[in-house]
């Protein structure tokens, strides 16, 4: 992911970062359409309409967790976990 | 009770709770196995308007494994769907004759799909499972409706998925009343006089997943198998459910599901994450597989209610309670299956690294007049060879937990006479008034909503 399509995954997330962060220990947020100019590149979802949940588990603060579909991807990203828990606060 | 409601999570999650698994040479086909996984434990007839059913969002597994390292080579994979007809409060408007009656609401089909050596094969999709049985006026003629829900897989499989009688039986009333065996009770701690047993699950419902397969589709040659002393000859078995990684609660009550499956339940022999496992590693156990079974095998080998019986019944079991060994015994009986030389013309051993599975030798043949205490009873194709539905699992697990099979490892080792003659007296209701069916799902006719009496207020 580049630095641009992190900012835009980032800015769309953060309603829905904060919302799960006080539901959970960890750090959730519905971002389906924010994920869609990167799927365009990469396009792994480019043709699904699955909603894209993403997380920071609270005993690891630099790892973030993305689930789609059936699959679940783990990037060890410190600064866009960082940005995620800047937006959940 | 066998695995209803036996974990924290699995309290709190019916639609997902393993109850009971079931693995037998079918009687009427003997070359054919039948796998029966039971979910969503102690389902109250009238349970009406919404209906007891399988879990949309659920993945329902029967596992099989048929090389001997407790992993699964062949996968069983059942997803549901629920379709709703027309705009109403009702679960049916009128009699439902036939399972495409429109006068049924709110029905259900599924998908079979079997994943061998990491390949998938859809086997079946669409496939109907029968309405619950509700009363005479709405389910008039309930068996036509069930027997159109025997879904031919082809190739010899047969596949069913619904509501059926609750098969397993024990006097729940009692048993969790500290330990009390209702006919033994004048010898508790805490006595009162002796009584007959009480089935705790009469009258109940269940929801099953059946499956008949060809032994040939079992074994890990593709063989028939005959002899019943090869290793080849053995599978095991184990059955699961799954939830979605994550869950979201939309506004308009709209909830979906992202991410893997996580395995939230699961069962291999009965009783055992109800009884053996301690309450803080249930949901553990829960989620894990038989690979990783070697954690727990020390709740195996020394069974804390080995320790409680000759505290509860003081006096009764004097040799049990200076027994402080490892039950290796029980660790053959749950974890690795019966070594060949323990007992005469049997194995169902698997290999040495314990794994919780049901294991079937399918080369013994059924019997005719089963014995429903299994081998202990010298019937060898009842539990734990397997399990059938009318084996008395509950009176087997307790006398070998009470000492009775611990000759089998220690033959200077002398059971209390206790050992032998404990039970908690319950009686299945197959054995009152609805026997078992001869043929395919086999399990009985679920109890109709209309005919249920509640129990009595006291």
């Amino acid at each position: 992911m580049n630095a641009f399509s992190r900012r835009s995954f980032l800015r769309k997330a953060s309603i829905g970062a904060a919302a799960g962060a006080m539901a959970s220990r960890g750090l959730v947020t519905n971002a389906a359409d924010a994920m869609q100019k990167q799927s365009e590149r990469t396009d792994p979802i480019k043709a699904s309409d699955d909603r894209v949940v993403a997380f920071v588990r609270a005993g690891d603060r630099d790892e973030v967790t993305v689930l789609v579909g059936e699959r679940e991807i783990v990037r060890r990203d410190a600064r866009l976990a960082r940005l995620l828990l800047r937006a959940a606060r | 009770m066998s695995s209803h409601r036996e974990a924290p999570g699995t309290a709190q999650d019916p639609v997902a709770d393993n109850t009971d698994l079931y693995a037998f040479v079918s009687p009427d086909k003997p070359n054919t196995v039948t796998l029966i996984a039971n979910f969503i434990p102690s389902e109250y007839p009238p349970g009406g308007p919404n209906f007891y059913e399988f879990g949309d969002d659920v993945l329902y597994q029967i596992h099989i494994d048929n090389r001997g390292d407790n992993g699964d080579e062949i996968t069983f994979q059942f997803r549901f769907s629920t379709q709703v007809t027309a705009e109403t409060f009702l679960y049916n408007v009128g009699p439902i004759s036939s399972l495409t009656d429109p006068n049924w609401v709110r029905r259900q089909t599924y998908s079979v799909t079997m994943v061998r050596n990491g390949t998938s094969h859809v086997l079946g999709s669409g496939l109907p499972c029968p309405p619950v049985n509700i009363g005479p006026r709405s389910t008039p003629n309930y068996g036509a409706l069930a027997n159109a829900a025997v879904n031919d897989l082809g190739n010899g499989m047969q596949v069913f998925a619904g509501q059926r009688d609750e098969a397993f039986f024990v006097d729940l009333g009692s048993i969790f009343d500290l330990g009390d065996l209702r006919p033994f009770q004048n010898l508790h701690l805490i006595p009162t006089p002796a009584a007959e047993g009480i089935n705790g699950l009469g009258g109940f419902n269940v929801h099953s997943i059946a499956l008949q397969l060809p032994k040939t589709m079992l074994t890990r040659d593709g063989s028939n198998p005959t002899d019943a002393t090869k290793p080849a000859s053995v599978i095991g078995v184990w059955a699961s459910a799954s939830r979605r990684r994550s869950t979201i609660r939309d506004a308009g009550g709209k909830i979906e599901g992202s991410g893997p499956w996580v395995q939230v339940s699961r069962l291999g022999n009965p009783l055992v994450n109800e009884v053996l496992i301690p309450m803080d590693e249930k949901d553990l156990w829960n989620s894990v597989g038989p690979t990783d079974d070697a954690q727990f095998v020390k709740y195996y080998a020394h069974p804390e209610l080995a320790t409680l019986l000759p505290i509860l019944y003081p006096g009764v079991f004097p040799n049990l309670k200076g027994l402080g060994a490892s039950r290796a015994d029980l660790e053959a009986i749950l974890l690795t299956g019966i070594p060949s030389g323990i007992v005469p013309g049997f194995q169902n051993f698997t290999g040495a690294a314990p794994g919780d599975m049901l294991r079937l030798n399918m080369a013994i043949p059924p019997t005719a007049k089963p014995n429903r205490l299994g081998v202990v009873g010298g019937d060898l194709a009842g539990f734990p060879n397997g399990r059938r539905l009318p084996d008395d699992v509950t009176t087997i697990e307790l006398r070998a937990i009470a000492g009775l099979t611990y000759p089998l490892v220690q033959p200077s080792y002398t059971p209390d006479g206790a050992a032998s003659a404990i039970q908690d007296g319950s009686v299945s209701g197959q054995d009152v008034d609805t026997p078992y069916p001869g043929t395919f799902p086999y399990m009985g006719t679920p109890h109709a909503g209309y005919s249920t009496d509640p129990p009595h207020r006291s």
